[in-house]
C-alpha cells in the first residue's frame, strides 16, 4: 500500500519518476563500459542491484497509470 | 510500454550474468544491454517526434553492437552488417515521413501534430501530375520506416539472420522490445493512421501477409532459435493487422503479452542450448524433459502461450485479434480473418513441433555431450519464473487495462 499511498493521496507528481526511470540503465551502462579493471563480481552486483531499482520505479509509474487519473494516455485513433 | 520494456531488460540483465558468465567480455555486453534500455525508454517516454527518433536510431545501433557481440564470428558480423542495412533502408523512410511533418506541422511534437490533425484533412501533395493526400503520404513513410524495424514481410531478412547473437540479446532486442518499436511508432500515430484510409489497407495487407508467411516459414526450421525468430516475424504481423483494423488497444494488448512469452520462449531455448552445450539443431535433441525438467517447464509454457491456449496470456489477446478480423465488415476483414486463422494453426504446429522434437523423441545427441547436459543455475531460474508468471497471468489481468473494464471472454 505504501507506494499507492504516495502517488495517490499525497498527489506525488509522477512525471518525476519517468526521469530517474529512464537514465539509470544510462548509469548502469556507463558504469559497465567505463569501469575498467574494476572487480567484475562487485561490478555486476552493482548493475544488478541499479536494473532492480530501475524496476522498482517502473512498478510505481505502473501503480500510478493504473490507479491515478492524471498521465500519459496514448492517444487512440479510435 | 515502459513497465514492459523494464521488466523484460530486468530480466535478461539478471539471465545474463549467468549465461554470459565465462565470457571475458561480459562487461562490455552488459553495457550494451543497459545502453539499449535506455534508448528504448527514451524512444517509449518521448512526447515528441525527434525523442523518439533518437530513442529509435539508438536501439539499432545497440542492436547491430549486440547481434555481432562475437566479433571473431563471421556470420555474427555479416547478421549485424544485414541489420543495420536493412534498418537504415526503412530509415529513409521514416526520416522522409518525418522532414513532411516538420514542414507541414512545423513541429514534431505529438500534442501539436494529433491536436491540428483535423486543419490537414483536405491537404494534398503534388508529385508530378499526380495529387496524394497528406496524410496517405506521411503514414505510408512511417509504415515503411516501421516495416524495418519490426520485420514487415520484405524487410524481414535481417530477423532470423540476428539470431547469431547471445541467445539473452535474442530475447531482449529481437523479440520483447526492439522489434516492437515499428509497432508502438503506428498505435502512437494511430490519429494520423485513422484519416489515411489507403495506408490503414496497405497496413493490413502487408501485416497478415508477414503473418502467415513467417508462420509457414517457421514450419520446417530446425534451428530452435529460428523457429521462434520466424515465430516473432509472425506475432508482429498481427500487431500489424490489428492495427490496421483499428484495434490500436488490442495491438498493444497483444505487444505486451507477445513480449513476456516470447522473452520466456528465448530464455528458456538459452537454457537447454546452454545446458547442451551450444547445440541449437533440434534433430540433436530428444528426451530432455527428464534431463532438463526445468527448462522443459518453462519453454512449455511459453510455447502453450503462444499458440493461444485457453486462459494462458496469448490466447486473451489473439482471440480478440481474431474476434475483430471476424467482426469487420470489409474485405481486409475478411482477409486478415482468414490469413489470422491459418497462422494460428501454423503456429500451433511448429511450436508443437518444436516441443516434440526437443523433449519426447529419442535422444539424438553426441555421445560427448551427454554427461554434460546440467539444468541451469538460480539466477537464471528466477529470471524464467518471473517471464512465466508473466506469460500465464499476464492476459488474464491485462485486458480490463489494455481492453477496457468489464470485457468477459
Amino acid at each position: 500500500m505504501f507506494p499507492t499511498l504516495i502517488l495517490l493521496n499525497f498527489e506525488f507528481p509522477v512525471e518525476n519518476l519517468l526521469l530517474p526511470a529512464i537514465f539509470i540503465p544510462l548509469l548502469t551502462s556507463s558504469l559497465a563500459l567505463l569501469s575498467w579493471g574494476a572487480d567484475r563480481v562487485w561490478l555486476l552486483r552493482q548493475i544488478l542491484l541499479l536494473m532492480a531499482l530501475n524496476g522498482f520505479i517502473s512498478f510505481l509509474i505502473w501503480l500510478a497509470v493504473v490507479f491515478g487519473d492524471s498521465f500519459y494516455v496514448l492517444e487512440l485513433g479510435t | 510500454m515502459f513497465v514492459v520494456v523494464s521488466t523484460i531488460s530486468g530480466a535478461v540483465h539478471f539471465y545474463s550474468t549467468e549465461y554470459m558468465q565465462e565470457d571475458p567480455h561480459l562487461t562490455r555486453f552488459m553495457g550494451y544491454l543497459s545502453l539499449f534500455t535506455f534508448f528504448m525508454l527514451v524512444l517509449v517516454a518521448s512526447n515528441n517526434l525527434l525523442g523518439l527518433f533518437l530513442g529509435w536510431e539508438g536501439i539499432g545501433l545497440c542492436s547491430y553492437l549486440l547481434i555481432g557481440f562475437w566479433t571473431n564470428r563471421v556470420q555474427a558480423n555479416k547478421a549485424a552488417i544485414k541489420a543495420m542495412v536493412v534498418n537504415r533502408i526503412a530509415d529513409v523512410f521514416l526520416t522522409a515521413g518525418l522532414v513532411t511533418m516538420l514542414f507541414f506541422y512545423q513541429s514534431l511534437d505529438f500534442s501539436i501534430i494529433l491536436g491540428t490533425s483535423h486543419l490537414f484533412t483536405t491537404s494534398f501533395i503534388f508529385i508530378s501530375d499526380t495529387s496524394i493526400p497528406l496524410f496517405t503520404l506521411i503514414t505510408l513513410l512511417l509504415f515503411l520506416g516501421a516495416m524495418g524495424k519490426s520485420a514487415q514481410l520484405g524487410l524481414h531478412t535481417w530477423l532470423p539472420d540476428a539470431m547469431e547473437g547471445p541467445t539473452p540479446v535474442s530475447a531482449l532486442i529481437h523479440a520483447a522490445t526492439l522489434v516492437t518499436a515499428g509497432i508502438f511508432l503506428i498505435i502512437r500515430c494511430s490519429a494520423l493512421f485513422e484519416r489515411a484510409p489507403t495506408t490503414l489497407l496497405f497496413v493490413g495487407f502487408i501485416g497478415a501477409a508477414t503473418a502467415f508467411f513467417a508462420a509457414t516459414s517457421g514450419l520446417m526450421q530446425n534451428d530452435l532459435k529460428k523457429i521462434i525468430a520466424y515465430s516473432t516475424c509472425s506475432q508482429l504481423g498481427y500487431m500489424t493487422f490489428t492495427c490496421a483494423l483499428s484495434q490500436y488497444h488490442i495491438s498493444f494488448f497483444h505487444l505486451a503479452n507477445h513480449a513476456f512469452f516470447k522473452a520466456l520462449l528465448f530464455l528458456s531455448a538459452g537454457a537447454l542450448i546452454h545446458g547442451v552445450g551450444n547445440e541449437q539443431d533440434l534433430r540433436r535433441y530428444g528426451s530432455l524433459s527428464r534431463l532438463l525438467p526445468y527448462s522443459y517447464v518453462m519453454l512449455l509454457i511459453g510455447s502453450v502461450a503462444l499458440m493461444g491456449f485457453p486462459f494462458l496470456t496469448g490466447f486473451y489477446s489473439k482471440d480478440l485479434i481474431l474476434e475483430v478480423a471476424a467482426a469487420t465488415l470489409a474485405p481486409i476483414g475478411l482477409y486478415t480473418w482468414w490469413f489470422g486463422l491459418l497462422t494460428a494453426f501454423c503456429t500451433a504446429f511448429y511450436s508443437l513441433r518444436l516441443v516434440y522434437l526437443a523433449f519426447f523423441t529419442a535422444n539424438n545427441s553426441f555421445r560427448s555431450t551427454l554427461p554434460l547436459i546440467h539444468e541451469l543455475p538460480t539466477l537464471m531460474g528466477s529470471a524464467l519464473a518471473v517471464l512465466a508468471l508473466g506469460s500465464i497471468f499476464m492476459g488474464y489481468y491485462g485486458r480490463d487495462l489494455f481492453v477496457g473494464w468489464g470485457t468477459q471472454l
